[in-house]
């Protein structure tokens, strides 16, 4: 395959803000503040931003940012719906802008107010209408799901879980692994919002059975934050302190995209078509990762990507994450910063910035030790998924 | 900001479009089928016409005799094709299935511990619908069903899934 895209592209620049529950802030003020921290980080000035993508949430555009950023002029602007997988694809398109020079900076800027918002964990059911607006093929969910009580991720992501597990019987304590991985690296992460509250084997599995498999902490957190990354081309790259590269990138739809059940192949997944081409591009191999960010809306999902990814078999990633393979300390530390489960779910972006610290060597007590190549997922609505691998 | 209620969301999402919903009280909120009469296309009346009558239908592919399901516009299989509406059968095991402890809208928490089952019928088909007649807690793989319909109004007759007798 010709690797088009590979290293003509950079990260100069990440921000956040903080993560919180609770924040008088609109989403497009967080977005903001955490857009000027990554100006401040690259060392720019926000007015030559020239590129704006927002991925998936609804409720900031990029107009927001022109006048929140003073931008001069905004050449490239885009939108994913992808759900979690979109900040990946967001940045796969700003790569593309950027390294045929359509813009020179390109800013992704996303998160969310998922406590102050509506929120389904307050008994708020508004959000479960608008998570129904927004789900790809509204008629088919408002006509076969909406009326059997299918209406959050929960329900669409336990229906694949339990077919999983009687597919290929896999040790069950591979959620439980994932759950407590990440709230480990949450002690040692100054942002995580689970930082000082440590979870025990116990703790894990007194948490309510939500519905079956999902425990209550086996879901992500609702916090309210944003994130955002910079992303310029290799020929601004001298500029700048630390760019780290985008080495491999790409975004995967299932072969029967708006529906899990009624897939033929219902471990079909995004990431399944797209690790492939990011790995080939990036021109690595497994063992070349030195650690993973992976998106972990669910800690089921960590352990099915792993395997679609090919790091083990189906049905095998709760053996590949036992023994400490996924802690700091193992050969492959996944969720490094805690990840949504621990640190902050804010769509996925903060993912990004921890590959982008950890590659510089600023990743604080986190610090995977000569961490050179980097792995970066997404995953979102009816497993559509997206991978970025990342070098310094 | 101030959160609404359920149903006001809905009528707000909903408003100008003509929605059927449940008229007696006590089930006000729980979510069924949109029926709207202002769109020009009738995708899923088939489906619930059929159901009113106590049948199951499907689609299939006019080209490549193959069922279709959920209902679409075009044939999945051969582009273009058409689809025609065929009966099938109401029994087969089910696929996959999940237990639900909480519910996260007024009407289905009152319904919980429930279980949503997916079963496949022939050719390959899978229906999604509530387990009912049997303890949600031991719903599982496997496990034979077969169609129950469940009248809610004159309009709507939900389709949900009761162990086999065979088994």
């Amino acid at each position: 395959m010709e690797r088009s895209l590979s290293d003509r592209a950079c990260i100069i620049g990440v921000g956040e803000t903080e993560f919180v529950r609770g924040t008088d802030k609109s989403l497009a003020q967080l977005c903001i503040e955490a857009s000027l921290n990554a100006c401040k980080d690259a060392g720019i000035d926000s007015s030559e931003i020239d590129g704006v993508i927002s991925p998936w949430k609804f409720n900031i555009r990029h107009e927001e940012f022109v006048h929140g950023l003073g931008m001069k002029e905004l050449k490239y602007s885009g939108r994913f719906e992808m759900g979690g997988a979109s900040y990946i694809a967001a940045i796969q398109s700003a790569a593309m802008a950027v390294a045929l020079g359509v813009a020179e900076f390109v800013l992704v800027s996303t998160g969310q107010r998922g406590y102050s918002g509506p929120r389904i964990g307050a008994g708020d059911t508004s959000v479960l209408d608008l998570n129904n607006e927004f789900m790809p093929n509204i008629e088919y969910r408002d006509n076969l799901e909406y009326p059997y009580g299918v209406s959050v991720p929960l329900h669409y992501y336990s229906l694949h879980a339990n077919r999983w597990y009687h597919e290929f019987n896999p040790d069950p304590t591979g959620m439980q692994i994932v759950a407590m991985t990440c709230r480990e690296h949450a002690q040692l992460n100054d942002k995580a919002y689970m930082k000082g509250r440590p979870m025990t084997e116990k703790d894990y599995q007194n948490s309510p059975l939500l519905v079956h498999p999902f425990r209550l902490f086996d879901c992500s957190l609702e916090t309210d934050g944003a994130g955002a990354v910079i992303v310029t081309s290799q020929k601004n790259a001298h500029r700048f302190k630390k760019p780290i590269y985008i080495g491999g990138i790409a975004e995967g739809h299932p072969t029967y995209p708006d529906d899990i059940v009624t897939r033929p192949d219902i471990f079909d997944m995004g990431i399944t078509h797209a690790a492939p081409r990011a790995f080939d591009m990036a021109g690595v191999r497994h063992d070349d990762i030195d650690f993973a960010e992976v998106y972990d809306c669910f800690t089921f999902m960590v352990l099915r990507q792993l395997e679609e990814m090919g790091f083990c078999g189906r049905g095998e990633a709760p053996e590949f994450v036992k023994g400490g393979r996924i802690s700091l300390s193992g050969q492959m530390p996944i969720n490094t910063h805690g990840g949504l489960l621990s640190q902050a779910h804010i769509c996925g972006i903060n993912h990004i910035v921890e590959a982008v610290h950890q590659l510089r060597g600023e990743a604080g007590k986190a610090q995977v030790k000569d961490a050179k190549i980097g792995l970066v997922t997404g995953y979102g609505d009816l497993s559509d998924g997206s991978i970025a691998i990342l070098h310094n | 900001m101030v959160p609404l209620p359920f149903y006001t969301i809905n009528l707000w999402i909903n408003s100008g479009k003509e929605v059927f919903h449940m008229e007696a009280t006590e089930d006000l909120y729980r979510p069924l089928p949109t029926r709207e009469s202002d769109r020009d296309w009738d995708l899923f009346s088939p489906f619930w016409e059929a159901t009113r009558n106590g049948k199951l239908v499907v689609q299939e592919c006019t080209v490549t005799k193959k069922k279709v399901w959920p209902p679409r516009f075009l044939s999945p299989y051969s582009p273009g094709a058409e689809l025609i509406w065929v009966p099938i059968e109401g029994k087969g095991e089910i696929y996959t299935y999940n237990v639900v402890y909480r519910g996260f809208s007024p009407y289905f928490q009152t319904q919980v511990p429930f279980a949503m089952v997916v079963v496949e019928l022939e050719g390959g088909v899978r229906m999604l619908g509530n387990a009912v007649g049997v303890d949600p807690s031991v719903v599982h793989c496997g496990m034979e069903m077969e169609v129950s319909f469940e009248k809610v109004n004159d309009d709507i007759t939900l389709v949900n899934w009761k162990p086999s007798e065979r088994s």
